[in-house]
């Protein structure tokens, strides 16, 4: 159940009960006000009957007593209705009565007897009739003097039940138009003061769930709702600020991260010293690469490289001057080579170049290339080398023509790099030229 | 301030004996109301001697009954037959009735012990009470069921007469000195109306009876008549053309003739004239034959000297203007 219908339910039965009440009460007054009036002017009929009476019930003028009767029940009496009107002597016989074929005959019912002995006025329900009965009286100093009679009225309720009924619905139809304003108003102002604040802030939070951190409530209503969403304003500002402080550093430490990974799959791919990739990458790369030139029916050629007595030159100048001496022949090769190659080192003083769409005498021809430019290159103390200088020999064989696969390829450029020792060193070979 | 303990109690005393004399004094006044209220009229019918006056002790062998002759009409002593019958067989004596002309002279019989009983006009009881101060009212007349009756001044319906100033100048005929309805309220009624009855009106004359006065008005040798409403009804019921009047005054309230009984008669006789009386209305079959000699009685009423204590009080204002009562 809603905040909207518990206190709209609870608005309209506290208007309910209220007006219900109001209702009895109101009821309860008119009919205790509208009995008093009528038997105040059943009284007040009575009283101006007696007096009438009087004179012609002395003179025993029957004609008289009729002819006051008559005058006095034209009177407009306005809301009593009267069922009959009559007088009757000391012995309870009528002498007048609204019906008159009760002329002559004895009164003997339960009021006309309670009237007839009673001295002063007598007041009863009985049924839809209100009775009430004056003795006739002559009195002196007020005392009674003389009895001649007694004047009765009835008058009917019906009309008082009716008009009660009437009230009713009325006051049904008053309580039911105040309820009904009620609610409507009741149910305007609980939409302005309670629904219309929770559902902006429904809708901020809302928007907040779904990460809209921007979301704000704007609330003129001076109260508790007011203040409550400043708060929520005051949290989503904090949240907004500590999200993207979080973010900031989500990617922040991202980058380092990637930073670090692309860092440490080139240190697994990469030969430390020379900075060419390593025997790891070249196994990975020369098997993927004969696939694709498979599937693209593309040539590829492998170079192997081998220094010449590079055991003569450590032994003579050291490792430390080997290593540089490797530096720079990679160095070297990476100059001459174009960025789709990869030249790996692949053990020791042996070098791999795998070039991905290269034929074999495109590939010849840089192999003859790069051991130019070695030979070419003066490196500290190669003088003291057998040959005189430092010099690299170079396997050259292309797939398909020398190979099926990488396995084969490598063992034909292998077998040509062999050749090429056999053959004197300083030269490129391949596995045609076996 | 240092106030002694002596002074302190008897301030409390003075408190508490002032608040008892309150209590008692408003306890004495309650109980004297009370009283007063309940007794009022049984007092007027006790046996005891008050003021002096001795219980009578008189029981004659017939009660003579006077009163004036207005009350039967044109009828003499024997048309009363009916009502004299019922009352002898009441009380036990025989009744005769007197007939007067006059209340003057109805008042000197009962003073002279020439009438046991007297049915006297309100005035004519005050001044009797004054002349007979043990004279006690048995009972009031009621007349059509009333115990009170108001005097009318009557003018002929084509006299320029519609206000009383317009009776400056003009003659009024009263009935007598000792006619409450045709004397003391019309005059009592031409003072509240700011009129002196000697010196703003043109002349008063006195015509003795109501038949009279009524017919004086009609016939133009008086402008106006204090009378009362049954002497209008009796006149129009003699033939008089009532029709032609007009009324332009009503008085104040009158009490209506008392039955008294002289003060000699025993006590006895007098409860049973009482009880006789208390009979003796037009409820009863035998109450209206009794009563059909009486012109418009149809009953009596328990009374007091008091209930004529207006009429005193009335006498008093006329008083001052000197005339004869």
């Amino acid at each position: 159940m809603s905040i909207r219908s518990k206190v709209l339910a609870s608005a309209v039965g506290s208007a309910i009960v209220m007006a219900v009440a109001l209702h009895a009460l109101f009821l309860w007054e008119q009919q205790k006000a509208r009995y008093r009036d009528i038997e105040m002017r059943a009284r007040a009929f009575l009283a101006m009957l007696a007096v009438g009476v009087l004179e012609p019930m002395s003179r025993n003028d029957q004609q008289g007593v009729d002819a006051v009767v008559a005058g006095v029940a034209e009177q407009d009496l306005e809301v009593v209705d009267i069922a009959y009107v009559c007088v009757l002597d000391n012995q309870r016989v009528v002498l007048t009565h609204t019906d008159p074929s009760l002329f002559g005959t004895v009164m003997s019912d339960h009021f006309s007897l309670l009237a007839a002995g009673a001295p002063d006025v007598v007041v009863r329900e009985e049924g839809d009739l209100l009775l009430v009965s004056k003795p006739i009286v002559t009195r002196v100093h007020k005392n009674p003097a003389i009895r001649w009679g007694t004047a009765i009225v009835a008058v009917r309720l019906h009309k008082l039940k009716e008009e009660q009924k009437i009230a009713l619905m009325r006051f049904l139809l008053g309580s039911l138009g105040i309820s009904i304003t009620l609610v409507l108003v009741v149910g305007w102002m609980l939409r302005r003061i309670v629904l219309l604040p929770i559902k902006k802030l429904h809708q901020a939070a809302s928007a907040f769930t779904v990460g809209d951190y921007s979301a704000r409530i704007v609330l003129k209503t001076r109260d508790e709702m007011e203040a409550l969403a400043d708060t929520f304003n005051e949290m989503a500002r904090e949240i907004q600020s500590h999200t993207r402080h979080l973010e900031e550093t989500i990617r922040e430490r991202t980058k380092e991260l990637e930073e670090a990974n692309k860092k440490l799959k080139e240190l697994a791919t990469t030969d430390g010293l020379t900075g060419l990739y390593n025997y790891r990458f070249f196994e990975e790369t020369i098997r993927m690469e004969v696939r694709r030139a498979q599937r693209q029916g593309l040539p590829l050629s492998l170079l192997m490289i081998d220094l010449d007595h590079f055991k003569v030159y450590n032994d003579t100048h050291g490792h430390q001057m080997g290593d540089e001496v490797l530096k720079t022949v990679a160095r070297i090769m990476k100059y001459r080579l174009r960025s789709t190659d990869f030249p790996c080192r692949y053990g020791g003083e042996e070098f791999a170049i795998i070039l991905p769409g290269t034929g074999f005498e495109e590939a010849m021809k840089l192999a003859e290339e790069v051991r130019g430019l070695v030979e070419a290159h003066p490196f500290p103390g190669e003088e003291k080398q057998p040959e005189g200088k430092l010099t690299i020999s170079i396997g050259v064989a292309t797939y398909p023509y020398h190979a099926e696969d990488e396995i084969s390829l490598v063992r034909a450029a292998d077998m040509a790099l062999y050749t090429a020792k056999q053959k004197g060193r300083n030269r490129v070979e391949s596995p045609g030229q076996v | 301030m240092v106030v002694s303990a002596d002074i302190i109690i008897a301030e409390r005393l003075k408190r508490i004996m002032l608040k008892r004399a309150i209590f008692v004094v408003l306890v004495v006044t309650l109980a004297v109301a009370c009283s007063d209220n309940r007794t009022g009229i049984a007092r007027a019918q006790g046996a005891t001697a008050e003021n002096g006056c001795k219980e009578g002790s008189v029981v004659p062998e017939k009660l003579r009954f006077g009163l004036a002759g207005y009350w039967g009409g044109m009828g003499d002593e024997k048309s009363f037959s009916p009502f004299v019958d019922m009352l002898s067989k009441s009380v036990g004596i025989p009744i005769e009735i007197k007939l007067f002309d006059a209340y003057e002279s109805l008042v000197r019989a009962l003073q002279s012990g020439e009438l046991e009983i007297a049915l006297l006009p309100p005035l004519a009881y005050v001044q009797a009470k004054a002349k007979m101060p043990c004279l006690k009212p048995l009972r009031t007349i009621v007349v059509s069921g009333h115990v009170m009756y108001r005097g009318y001044v009557l003018v002929r319906n084509d006299a320029d007469i519609i206000k009383p100033k317009d009776l400056r100048g003009k003659r009024l005929a009263l009935v007598e000195p000792w006619s409450s309805s045709g004397y003391l309220f019309p005059l009592a009624w031409l003072m509240r109306s700011n009129l002196h009855p000697t010196q703003d009106l043109g002349s008063i004359v006195l015509t003795n009876s109501h038949h009279e006065c009524i017919k004086a008005v009609l016939d133009g040798r008086v402008d106006a008549c204090g009378t009362f409403e049954g002497a209008v009804q009796k006149a129009r019921r003699d033939g008089l053309p009532t029709e032609m009047l007009r009324v332009v005054g009503v008085t104040g309230r009158i009490p209506n003739d008392a039955v008294v009984v002289h003060p000699k008669v025993s006590q006895t006789v007098k409860d049973s004239l009482d009880k006789a009386f208390d009979r003796l209305n037009t409820t009863t079959p035998e109450g209206r034959i009794a009563l059909a000699p009486l012109l418009d009685i149809t009953g009596f009423a328990l009374t007091d000297d008091h209930f004529y204590d207006h009429v005193r009080s009335v006498m008093k204002k006329v008083s001052i203007l000197g005339l004869d009562l």
